[in-house]
């Protein structure tokens, strides 16, 4: 168990840091080979998540206000994925923390935070 | 490689393992040699099994008088010595458990502790709750998140409350029905990921076809 749990932490480490260097290296602003959003193209409404690629470069070279410009919902998504990555972590011992994190009260706020976002953004042009 | 050995509540060592040959030796008598932490059955000595014959326990059911007369910590014993209540500790002097006595010889770990040699049975009713309250079932929250922020595809909001019906029917008691969101959650969750990876490629030519 804790040797696949080692596996597993490595694993998401290492894809963590391509992933990083690929958008530290490149602009998703001027190379062309990064994945365009299915849901802009399609609908012509931005996704919850457009920006993102953007945004991971900008706060790749340390400019938050431009990551926030993107995508202004990134670092609330990025706290909210380093609350329940470190409570996944501890799902098995220590339940009661577990239970927390994913009460509803927290996953259903960050439920309507997104689906608010989503509406926001296309309605105010974020 | 010196060993000390412990059967029958009698310590004996320093011995090597070819004067341990020609003692007899039960197979819940208690070893402890340089390097080891504690106690092990000597059965549970890897480096011994096979090189000492057993001699068959007589009182397979007799727990061991070593439980009960803890002799003072650290201090070693003489070969064949029955452990009589340990020699009174110079006042002020305490030794610290494991600390290497004078005279090169290893301090023996105290006998209190000892692992016990059988162990503590659940009690039924214990087990009972254990298994009425299992281990909350993953939500698949922090997948659920990314594939919505990442994959450009909002199916990852289905993830998203998915997990949320995870912790309420396992808060209510449903275990089952926990685990049902949890598994139709991760298929969300896969379901969104791959779809944003396989779509996006495509989407990007056809949107450079229209556009040419």
């Amino acid at each position: 168990m804790s040797r696949r749990r080692i596996a597993i932490a490595i694993l998401i480490m290492a894809v963590a840091l391509g992933a990083g260097a690929i958008y530290f290296l490149f602009d998703p602003n001027e190379s062309g080979f990064f994945p365009r959003c299915v849901f802009l193209t399609l609908t012509g409404w931005k996704c919850p998540g457009c920006g993102t690629q953007r945004a991971a470069h900008a706060l790749l070279h340390g400019d938050v206000m431009g990551a926030m410009r993107y995508n202004a919902f990134l670092l609330i998504a990025l706290a909210m994925v380093a609350l329940c990555a470190w409570g996944e972590w501890k799902r098995t011992t220590n339940t009661r923390l577990y239970l927390a994190i994913s009460s509803k009260w927290v996953v259903g706020g960050f439920l309507a935070m997104v689906l608010a976002w989503w509406v926001l953004r296309n309605v105010m042009d974020w | 490689m010196q060993y000390w050995i412990n059967q029958d509540g009698v310590q004996a060592g320093p011995m090597t393992i070819d004067e341990m040959k020609s003692m007899s030796i039960t197979s819940d008598a208690y070893v402890w040699r340089e390097g080891l932490n504690d106690w092990v059955k000597i059965t549970e000595l890897d480096e011994l099994v096979g090189e000492i014959d057993f001699v068959a326990t007589d009182q397979p059911n007799v727990e061991p008088l070593i439980e009960e007369e803890p002799i003072a910590e650290g201090e070693p014993v003489a070969e064949g010595e029955p452990v009589a209540e340990g020699e009174p500790v110079a006042e002020g002097e305490p030794l610290a458990e494991g600390e290497p006595v004078a005279e090169g010889i290893p301090a023996i770990p105290p006998i209190e502790q000892q692992p016990a040699p059988m162990q503590q049975p659940i009690h039924p009713q214990m087990a009972m709750t254990r298994e009425q309250q299992p281990k909350c079932p993953p939500t698949n929250l922090v997948w659920a998140i990314l594939a919505t922020v990442l994959c450009c595809i909002p199916t990852g909001i289905v993830a998203i409350i998915y997990a949320n019906k995870v912790t309420s029917r396992y808060q209510a008691g449903d275990y089952e029905g926990a685990a049902r969101a949890s598994e139709t959650g991760a298929w969300w969750c896969i379901g969104s990921i791959i779809a944003g990876i396989i779509s996006s490629p495509f989407i990007s030519v056809i949107k450079m076809l229209a556009s040419a």
